[in-house]
């Protein structure tokens, strides 16, 4: 177990360091482009654009994603095993049980939501319970319950806030020089240079850096929770099976505020092995890997 | 009977309701009718699901306790520690070796 303590640590060092990178990576951006537009209007806007993101996303409800997916609440009539499951992982735990929702789909996949660790939701879908075994389902649940306990939630809203004020900043300086912009004709198209390849630079970075902090937490999700279980085999096996279905979920959205499993967009049938580009953009690490970190 | 206080206490009773618990198990298999009874069969699960309970509440408080007696060793908090007097505390023991073996069903 001692590798798996070294793996969360390490991974959490490096979300952390990731997000810290994209905070200044908005200002920097926002300085850039103040400078080649001449106002300092960018830079201030930056920031306070990101903490208007923050604060909005942090007031807004959890259970809108609930109604996407179509998630129904589980009863104890019905689903007593899996709650009392969740329950018993969320004493190990220290957290206080989430409730727990069931997703009518075949795709197995699952995902967890919600901003404060009281507030919580895990979802299930009805193809992963037909095809996971106790132990398998308990590493499932107890990656769900990971994410809530790490607070990832709360990190990938702001992660997402830092993403949405970079695009918004790219799209400022476009339209600020073509319809805005000052008398200084000369500078005019080192401007529109220099705004396009920043605008650019920034989005690809933006994006391929909100892909490696996501990355890294579902890294340490997988590590928790094998702490949690004290038996990796168990998500080992999960993942394996999950990963080897053909299905792919019915209701999905590029939404930021939870956590699939597995990616839901990855469609098995179009591609073999998933290339480089894949590996760079996508929110979830390839399964091999998350499967060796584990048991090695 | 009063409320066990320290962990040690709380070990012994729990050590307690797990050996009831096996003896209720045991003599009931010599009643068929009462083994099929859905109410008993109900209270069997519900008994089962509040041990694993317990036990999942031991894990959370040793794995705590573990990460507090490492984190109270090293700079600074070691310094810290000293200061308000805070020690290592005990973990949760399972008193009876049988109860690590494995519970064998028979017919």
């Amino acid at each position: 177990m001692a590798s798996i303590y070294k793996h969360r640590d390490q991974n959490t060092i490096k979300s952390y360091v990731l997000v810290f990178v994209f905070a200044l990576l908005v200002v920097f951006v926002g300085g850039l482009l103040s400078h080649y537009l001449d106002s300092y209007f960018f830079l201030f806007f930056a920031v306070a654009l990101a903490v208007f993101f923050f604060t909005i996303s942090f007031f807004g409800s959890g259970k809108i994603v609930l109604k996407m997916a179509h998630a129904k609440k589980a009863n104890r009539k019905e689903n007593i095993e899996l709650i009392r499951m969740l329950e018993n992982l969320s004493i190990t735990a220290g957290l206080p049980t989430p409730e727990l929702y069931i997703i009518n789909d075949d795709a197995p996949n699952a995902f967890a939501t919600g901003k404060t660790q009281k507030n919580s939701v895990v979802a299930v879908t009805t193809g992963l319970i037909k095809i996971l075994d106790k132990n398998e389902m308990e590493g499932v649940l107890a990656h769900e319950l990971a994410h809530i306990g790490n607070r990832d939630v709360l990190l990938m809203t702001i992660v997402f806030g830092l993403a949405g004020v970079i695009a918004i900043l790219a799209d400022l300086a476009f339209r600020f020089i073509f319809f805005g912009g000052g008398d200084n004709k000369n500078g005019i198209l080192i401007a529109i240079v220099g705004v396009i390849a920043v605008s650019i630079l920034a989005s690809v970075s933006s994006a391929v850096i909100k892909a490696a902090i996501s990355q890294k937490r579902e890294y340490v999700a997988d590590a928790t929770a094998c702490l949690l279980t004290r038996y990796p085999e168990g998500l080992c096996g999960a993942l394996r099976k999950i990963s080897q279905s053909h299905n792919t979920l019915k209701h999905k959205s590029h939404g930021s505020a939870f956590f699939f499993i597995n990616d839901p967009f990855l469609s098995i049938k179009k591609k073999k092995k998933p290339g480089i580009f894949d590996r760079i953009f996508s929110t979830h690490p390839p399964i091999e890997k998350r499967i060796k970190a584990l048991i090695g | 009977m009063q409320a066990p206080q320290n962990p040690e206490e709380k070990g012994k009773a729990e050590n307690m309701l797990s050996g009831a618990l096996k003896s209720l198990f045991a003599v009931s298999e010599n009643y068929p009718d009462l083994k099929a009874n859905e109410n008993f069969l109900n209270l069997q699960n519900e008994l089962t699901d509040t041990e694993n309970k317990i036990q999942a509440s031991r894990r959370f408080f040793n794995s705590t306790v573990k990460d507090y007696n490492i984190k109270i060793q090293f700079f600074p908090n070691n310094i810290i520690a000293s200061m308000l007097k805070m020690e290592r505390k005990d973990f949760f023991e399972i008193e009876n070796k049988e109860e690590k073996e494995n519970i064998s069903v028979k017919f």
